[in-house]
């Protein structure tokens, strides 16, 4: 069932006063989509986890630049997508050279009833194009967005899309 | 009408699958898929995707990290998120005023994110207006209370002010009283000045009397200056970096990064971005990172070497540049010019010492890779006299480093007439560092010459810890911790001053000293002491006391304990039991009076020696645990090992155990090795590849120890290796046998 306007400003108003009530009630509307979200983008479940254990310990002092411009959803979306985003370069960071980009990451913690043939051949994409892919066709951020989310040019986004696309169409003849 | 001659992008077909295509394009499209079933087939994968849709995962572990998430709030722990909508990237080159631009706006963001942190309601929010303000502005400090604070009508703002030449690390530094902040609704506000000198500052917030403090969970409210366009200044952005040593070291590399951003073409900033990464991310990230460094260090060079002149501020920076890329021809260039051009310079003086020290101290080097003097030559001392006359007016930070390297090398070659006067300059130039008066005056004591000195030493030390200037007392503690924590300093200097008191026939004051020193906190040192002055003078039914204290403590060597018990064995067994079992109740009393609970928060995976990823909870597995962070570039880390490892033996037996934690690198066989010469070999290693052990429980440096109760918690911070058997037998249960 979808949240009342009303129901989700008085959790906001809750969460910006550090009340617990006002966490768990957003964490119970939200965090489902959330972890899916984080899973997609670093193909791994554990992570995904942490990070919503994160973005959730950080919310009530974040929540209060959220400005009741958009919907507060697509507001959380997109701090969840820039933390994801944050930990993925950290991580990729830290493992440089002995992580080969072009690796296929291995879908990792999330039982097969979780999880679609689909979401498995968006999991074996490299993370580079995973993360275009994502965000473009299911979370229908614009080419711009992409782009600025992932500190690369709206062009490369399409130029990634486009190979994301094209590869997850290959894996999905090869191995339905 | 448009045709296309090769197949449409993904972006073209994926608007086609959502119908969002205009009808021209629409038309092309189509009749293009009518005769390609590859593009038929990624419409298809692209309508599957925008079907699978944005659908929750339900799971059983989400009801977990929400009561994680709630645990970790409730002890305190926060995570700041990124809120801030990012910039877009327009083109892969930017033109050089756009790139100014775009590091302008990611300075104005990082320095708006430094100026709100706050962490609901166990902290505050204090801001500042302006929020970049430039050295002597007006500044409006306004502060929204945390509960604690919010019962007052008037509070206090502290703050560290740092002026251009202050040092690294805050040992000794000043703390000013900023001024009283008063109510204003529900905000408290101040108008201040900054100094005209002070180019950053950091911040607390306290009731009036010192009782309540909101130290931002010890993060501190942060001030950099900056010019009038509302760039941070240079030196506000390296003393911002030298505030966070020791403090935040991610900090400090994110401050290097902004630095060498803002001020591309200064050698300084990138030398200390290499430095902080380094450290921060460990040898391997470093060394990966070493390429962009050498590009940027050979631009600086083409640009910078045949200068003419060049401030002393530049050459150097472009010393440590080149050290910290390992390029020793660009390192000898530019010392030697540093040298030619500023032959007074502290740093050129500095390094002169260090030569002397390698020209006329003989040394060798022992298996564990320390150096050990075998002579020291008085020309060592004649040569540096003349240079310490050319330093000393400059006062600068590296004074202190050459006076205490004269000092070391006077006390290693026993040479008492140098070691007058360095420790003299040494004492004088470290007076305001804890422990310092105690740390010379201990060493001098075996020096009869030089007895009264160091007793006026440990004397002063001991005055400065019982009336301390305010000003002294950190910007973290309350009025009531700083006092605690300077009764734990002055204990050991009052030990050492009774038991000297002792020696020169003073037993009486000698023994009054040394039972002021045991009422500071349980100390088996100490209280051994205590017992022998209490011998001496006869008084034999209090030493008795005093002895069962000493054999109570689980840190006491067993050879010890027989021999005092066989001391004690004319006396009556069952008197002496019941003294060693109040004495061991005592004991457990007074360390849990110490004991300051908190859970840890996030996810804390460690690596094994196998390379298997596991949780510290399941490491733990509800046994008290010792904690200890440890690095094998760090001689003070790898020295305590084969104690814990003896101390690991001893507590497996008692239900407890231990746990090494390394930050900088996996198991190696190299690792393995250096464990064995450390006589060491069974210690429990673990590696914190994603640093999660460090951040959740906020150590830096090695090495350091915490413990942890069976919960899981962590009751004891920062610890001591001559405190874990204490802390440990405080937390298994009262009837398990003494580890």
């Amino acid at each position: 069932m979808r949240p009342g306007a009303e129901q989700v400003a008085e959790l906001i108003r809750q969460t910006a006063a550090g009340d617990p009530e006002g966490i768990a009630g957003l964490y119970r509307l939200y965090s489902g989509h959330l972890l899916r979200l984080g899973w997609r983008l670093t193909g791994s479940r554990h992570d995904a986890e942490d990070i919503v254990h994160d973005l959730f310990l950080g919310l009530p002092e974040a929540i209060r630049s959220f400005e009741h411009r958009g919907t507060f959803a697509g507001w959380l979306n997109r701090v969840a997508t820039r933390t994801t985003l944050m930990r993925m370069r950290s991580a990729r960071r830290r493992r440089e050279a002995a992580l080969d980009e072009r690796q296929p990451a291995a879908p990792e913690g999330l039982s097969a009833e979780d999880q679609s043939d689909l979401d498995r051949h968006i999991a074996a994409l490299p993370a580079t194009l995973r993360a275009v892919l994502v965000l473009r066709q299911i979370e229908g951020y614009s080419h711009e967005e992409v782009g600025a989310l992932l500190g690369i040019s709206p062009g490369a986004s399409r130029v990634r899309f486009n190979r994301a696309v094209q590869r997850l169409r290959q894996q999905m003849m090869e191995k339905p | 009408m448009r045709v296309f001659a090769l197949h449409p992008d993904a972006e073209t077909l994926s608007q086609y699958a959502a119908r969002a295509l205009k009808e021209g394009a629409r038309i092309a499209t189509g009749r293009h898929l009518e005769r390609c079933a590859q593009c038929r087939e990624t419409v298809k994968v692209l309508r599957q995707l925008t079907e699978l849709g944005t659908e929750s995962v339900d799971s059983q572990s989400q009801g977990d990290t929400l009561a994680k998430v709630l645990d970790a709030r409730a002890a305190g722990a926060r995570a700041l998120l990124p809120t801030a909508e990012p910039v877009a990237v327009r083109s892969r080159r930017l033109p050089v005023a756009a790139a100014a631009g775009f590091v302008a706006i990611i300075a104005l963001v990082y320095l708006f994110s430094i100026r709100n942190v706050s962490a609901g309601a166990r902290t505050g929010v204090l801001r500042f207006d302006p929020v970049a303000p430039k050295p002597g502005d007006m500044v409006q400090a306004i502060y929204e209370p945390n509960a604690p604070l919010s019962r007052f009508d008037t509070l206090v703002l502290r703050a560290r002010f740092r002026k251009p030449v202050d040092e690294a690390y805050n040992e000794g530094a000043v703390v000013r009283r900023v001024g009283v902040m008063r109510r204003s609704g529900d905000q408290f506000t101040l108008h201040f000045r900054l100094p005209d000198s002070v180019v950053f500052a950091v911040f607390a917030v306290e009731s009036p009397s010192a009782d309540v403090l909101d130290d931002n969970d010890q993060q501190l409210w942060g001030l950099l200056t900056a010019d009038s366009a509302g760039k941070s200044l240079f030196d506000a952005l390296v003393q911002k970096e030298r505030d966070m040593m020791g403090r935040n070291w991610e900090e400090g590399l994110r401050t290097t990064r902004t630095l060498a951003a803002l001020y591309p073409d200064d050698p300084e900033a990138g030398g200390l971005v290499a430095v902080y990464e380094r450290w921060v991310l460990g040898d391997h990230i470093a060394d990966s990172l070493l390429p962009s460094h050498r590009r940027r260090f050979a631009a600086l060079q083409a640009s910078l070497g045949e200068k003419p002149q060049l401030p002393a501020r530049i050459i150097a920076g472009m010393a440590h540049f080149a050290i910290q890329l390992d390029d020793s021809i660009a390192k000898h260039f530019w010392i030697s010019r540093l040298q030619t051009s500023f032959p007074d310079d502290p740093e050129v003086l500095f390094r002169e010492e260090n030569r002397l020290a390698e020209q006329y101290i003989k040394t060798k080097k022992d298996e564990r890779g320390f150096y050990h003097v075998i002579e020291t030559r008085p020309a060592y001392f004649e040569e540096l006299e003349p240079l310490w006359q050319r330093d000393e007016p400059t006062h600068d930070r590296s004074l202190r480093m050459l006076a205490q390297n004269a000092f070391v090398h006077a006390m290693q070659a026993s040479d008492t007439v140098h070691l007058r006067i360095w420790a003299g300059r040494y004492h004088r130039l470290s007076r305001d560092m804890a422990g310092s008066s105690a740390y010379l005056g201990k060493e001098l004591l075996q020096y009869p010459t030089l007895h009264d000195t160091a007793m006026s030493w440990l004397r002063d030390g001991v005055r400065r810890l019982a009336e301390p200037p305010d000003s002294l007392r950190a910007l973290t503690a309350t009025a009531a911790e700083e006092r605690e924590g300077n009764r734990a300093r002055a204990q050991p200097i009052l030990a050492t001053l009774g038991n000297a008191l002792i020696e020169d026939g003073h037993a009486a004051a000698g023994l009054d000293t040394l039972r002021l020193a045991a009422s500071y906190g349980w100390n088996p040192q100490v209280l051994r002491s205590v017992a022998q002055a209490l011998i001496a003078r006869g008084d034999t039914n209090a030493a008795l006391q005093s002895y069962a204290r000493v054999v109570a403590d689980p840190g006491t060597p067993a050879a010890l304990k027989d021999s005092i018990r066989i001391m004690v064995s004319h006396h009556d067994a069952a008197t002496w039991a019941m003294l060693v079992r109040n004495a061991s109740q005592e004991m457990r009393q007074s360390v849990l009076q110490r004991a300051s609970p908190r859970a840890l928060s996030g996810p804390l995976r460690l690596m094994t020696r196998s390379g298997d990823t596991r949780h510290l909870a399941d490491v733990a597995n509800g046994k008290v645990t010792v904690v200890m962070f440890w690095s094998p570039y760090c001689g003070f880390s790898l020295e305590p090992l084969h104690d814990l490892d003896l101390l690991s033996e001893r507590l497996a037996s008692q239900g407890a155990q231990v746990v090494t934690i390394l930050e900088d690198q996996p198991f190696s066989k190299d690792l393995e090795q250096t464990l064995r010469v450390w006589n060491a070999g069974d210690l429990p290693v673990l590696y914190d590849f994603r640093g999660d052990a460090r951040r959740a429980f906020t150590s830096f440096g090695t090495p350091d120890y915490y413990v942890l109760d069976s919960s899981g918690r962590v009751m004891f911070a920062h610890s001591s290796l001559e405190e874990l058997s204490r802390q440990v037998a405080a937390l298994l249960p009262s009837d398990s046998p003494t580890p």
